[in-house]
């Protein structure tokens, strides 16, 4: 088998290594800049005090990742209203579970990915419980314009959290090999969705401004020249922080799409997959607002997959790595010019280590807390709203979005994906 | 038969592929000529362009359908396959300047309807 250009850059050489080891370092650095910094102070300055920020940094991280998997479920609940709700006012839901249209395996195969990415090591001891919701369509009543497709929204990055609206019924959608792979497709983007990778990240480098900015107005450190270089190294992370941060998301279509391909594959038959690769040479999952280039390098991975899994190799997604590798690359020298902006700070004290709690821990503690209670309220309403269209195909009015429709609705609408 | 479900299964058989990727909820409405919206924030597969082809061949067979029942009007039989072709010929021509090629998919048609 002829391998795809794209994975050349994989071959076992020192260069590879070399490059492996700074993506790694590059993915820690973007996960987790404060952790660096203080391993700096550690350097620099060793006390008790500095050891201690330690947990309290790696405790923070695991909130600024919370406050981003909130978040996301909160404008994916905002996005359902404005996007479908109000959009396609007049079209009546019919509920249906998700196993008439996922077999059990298939629906274990997401749930079991979910989890595994959020660091449970033993994902079948969790509760299975079936509650993605999938609602089918119905022409509008009004003869006002009907969805043409299957819309996904994904929620808090728990297929659970998520809501799929498809055009045919589960009977129609088994009938046909593309009926259930786009299902399917859509069940991919709950699961392997690029969130993972952007996303939830991004929030760590917040957490590191706040700490720089609190050592910038600290009066403890009165070394002039410090100040300099704790402003200048931060304005070049920022900046290279923004253009890396670019590059991937430029990557993350492709990324999204590739990954939710493979899930899709993955839980159809030989057969069924056979056909499905026959028919995309006709040009069915291009995207018209895509390069050629974008496209033909989702339908190469794509025959690619398919090809390994009929062969019985490793299930793993196979994705140009080496591409997405050179941004997270540049992070690593970012990580030495964090440590090296630890270790040049005034040693830490008890009033120190007070402080970096408030900033750190108590901060984000406060915005996790209001942003939960936000999360509950607005993924309530947004389901009473959908609730209703099963009804009589209007959604129930929001009056918290209505009366910010004009400033919310711009924001959450951004084309994404 | 009715019209509507000749024309779906028409579609359906010269259309098969495309068929099968649209779904058979999505070939109803452009039969019916539904306006169909998208969703701007959410994820799906673009079918716009397939919806375009199949919506171009449903055009042709509605067509090609008025044509038939209009010359069995006409005539007070049935007409023959040539006598259907040639009274079609002036659709296909404007077909044809839209630089739309029909041709398999009108002898398909034809052949369904004249026998």
């Amino acid at each position: 088998m002829t391998i795809p250009p794209v994975y050349s850059a994989l071959k076992p050489t020192i260069l590879n290594a070399v490059r492996i080891i700074a993506t790694l370092l590059g993915q820690f650095v973007h996960a987790s800049p404060i952790l660096f910094c203080i391993f700096g102070m550690c350097l620099g300055h060793f006390s008790i005090w500095t050891l201690l920020l330690i947990p309290i940094a790696f405790f923070s991280n695991v909130l600024m990742v919370g406050i981003a998997d909130i978040w996301r479920g909160i404008v994916s609940g905002v996005r359902i209203y404005y996007d479908f709700c109000l959009r396609f006012a007049g079209c009546p839901l019919v509920k249906y579970e998700v196993n008439e249209y996922l077999s059990q395996e298939a629906w274990d195969n997401a749930r079991r990915l979910v989890l595994m990415r959020a660091g449970v090591r033993n994902p079948e001891r969790i509760d299975k419980r079936n509650d993605t919701k999938i609602f089918v369509v119905k022409r509008n009543i009004k003869n006002g314009e009907t969805p043409k497709n299957l819309a996904a929204y994904m929620g808090s990055g728990r297929p659970q959290s998520s809501y799929i609206f498809t055009r045919d019924t589960a009977e129609q959608s088994q009938r046909s090999v593309w009926g259930k792979f786009k299902v399917l497709h859509e069940v991919g983007h709950t699961s392997t969705d690029a969130q993972f990778l952007s996303t939830p990240l991004y929030m760590g480098w917040i957490g590191f401004v706040g700490v720089v900015s609190w050592i910038l107005v600290s009066p403890t450190s009165g070394n002039l020249s410090f100040y300099f270089s704790a402003i200048a190294s931060m304005l070049l992370i920022l900046t290279l922080g923004r253009i890396l941060e670019s590059s991937l998301l430029h990557e993350r279509w492709f990324l999204d799409e590739a990954g939710a391909d493979h899930y899709a594959l993955r839980n159809l038959r030989i057969e069924e997959r056979q056909q499905i690769v026959d028919d995309i040479s006709k040009g069915f999952l291009s995207e018209p607002g895509r390069s050629d280039d974008e496209n033909r390098r989702r339908l190469e991975i794509f025959v690619w997959n398919s090809k390994t899994m009929d062969e019985g190799e490793s299930p793993n997604i196979h994705l140009p790595s080496a591409q997405v590798n050179h941004a997270w690359a540049g992070f690593s020298i970012i990580g030495i010019a964090l440590i090296h902006m630890g270790a040049s700070t005034r040693p830490i004290e008890f009033v120190n280590l007070v402080i970096y709690i408030g900033v750190l821990v108590g901060f984000p503690l406060i915005v996790v807390i209001g942003l939960f209670t936000l999360g509950i309220r607005i993924n309530v309403v947004v389901a009473e709203s959908v609730h209703k269209m099963t009804i009589d195909g209007e959604p129930k009015p929001i009056a918290l979005l209505n009366k910010y429709k004009r400033f919310i609705k711009p924001f959450v609408l951004r084309k994404t994906r | 038969m009715k019209d509507r479900d000749l024309i779906i299964a028409i579609l359906t058989e010269f259309y098969p592929d495309e068929s099968r990727f649209l779904g058979e909820a999505v070939i109803e409405d452009v039969v019916d000529s539904v306006s169909l919206g998208n969703t701007v924030a959410a994820s799906n597969i673009d079918l716009g362009s397939t919806i375009t082809i199949v919506a171009a061949g449903a055009g042709l067979i509605k067509t090609v359908l008025e044509i038939y029942f209009m010359l069995k009007q006409k005539l007070g039989k049935n007409p023959t396959k040539d006598e259907l072709a040639n009274a079609a010929k002036i659709e296909l021509d404007v077909q044809r300047n839209a630089n739309i090629d029909n041709s398999a998919l009108m002898d398909s048609v034809i052949a369904k309807l004249a026998g």
